[in-house]
């Protein structure tokens, strides 16, 4: 069952600050990669390329860390356990990178990727750590 | 097998830029948290507190993972999996007040909380990869 993010999480989340999401390679050893995220509600959203380890590994093993720390004041951070509940692809995924373009520079992209190479990750939470406000 | 790291590699971590670090959780999900770093030639060091859910899971798995992005080209970030083959209280204290300096000024002390054992996780980087590094 999915529990909501806090305010002082949405607040991190939704600043431009990476996410550091981590993954379980075939063999059970962890894997960690800076991604760009947005939210949806309480949900996270990762949009990244599809031909990528952590692609993969959240296919084999939908269980999914993520940590956050804001630029500007980095503890507490935001730390989240939970598991990818949607892949989504297509020109949705493509729609996913221009909302995630926008949010981290600003600007629309300035060129769409073809929708065979996107996929965006909906990220439900189990377990958060992360300031009330 | 140990995977001696570049020089800009080095240089990322020499740098005071936070790491994200996993371990493993008991049913073999992946935590991830912010910490603080250096190298000492051989390993990436990280000093936490016996009694925390790092030392806890370590001592069950000791596979590990972390990534470090540049504070000031977030196009350059660093991804290493490996695996903590020393624990050490030895020389604890000294190193979270290196870190301390490096992360929050020359003059930190970082603060003693009464009861609190510090310990040096060695980690041997096994596979290294990223950015612009």
């Amino acid at each position: 069952m999915g529990v909501p993010l806090s305010d002082g999480a949405k607040r991190i989340i939704d600043k431009k600050n990476f996410a550091h999401v981590a993954t379980i390679m075939k063999d059970g050893s962890p894997q960690v990669s800076p991604v760009w995220v947005y939210r949806h509600g309480d949900d996270i959203m990762i949009s990244t390329g599809v031909d990528r380890v952590k692609t993969r590994n959240i296919q084999r093993d939908p269980r999914v860390a993520l940590s956050i720390s804001d630029i500007d004041q980095p503890f507490p951070p935001v730390q989240v356990r939970g598991r990818v509940v949607e892949i989504i692809r297509g020109e949705a995924a493509v729609e996913g990178f221009v909302e995630v373009t926008k949010k981290y520079t600003g600007s629309e992209p300035a060129q769409l990727p073809p929708a065979a190479d996107r996929v965006v990750y909906r990220i439900e939470a189990d377990s958060v750590v992360a300031p009330e406000k | 097998m140990t995977v001696t790291l570049t020089a800009a590699q080095r240089a990322l971590l020499e740098a005071p830029n936070l790491a994200h670090f996993v371990t493993l959780m008991k049913d073999g999900s992946p935590q991830v948290t912010p910490v603080w770093v250096d190298y000492d030639g051989t390993h990436i060091l990280v000093n936490t507190a016996e009694g925390r859910q790092k030392p806890r899971n370590l001592a069950r798995d000791p596979r590990v993972a972390l990534s470090v992005v540049d504070a000031g080209d977030p196009y350059r970030y660093l991804q290493v999996r490996g695996r903590v083959v020393e624990v050490t209280r030895e020389g604890a204290w000294d190193h979270i007040n290196r870190l301390a300096r490096k992360y929050r000024g020359p003059d930190t002390r970082y603060p003693e909380r009464p009861g609190e054992v510090r310990i040096i996780l060695k980690v041997a980087p096994e596979h290294v990869s990223g950015r612009g590094v």
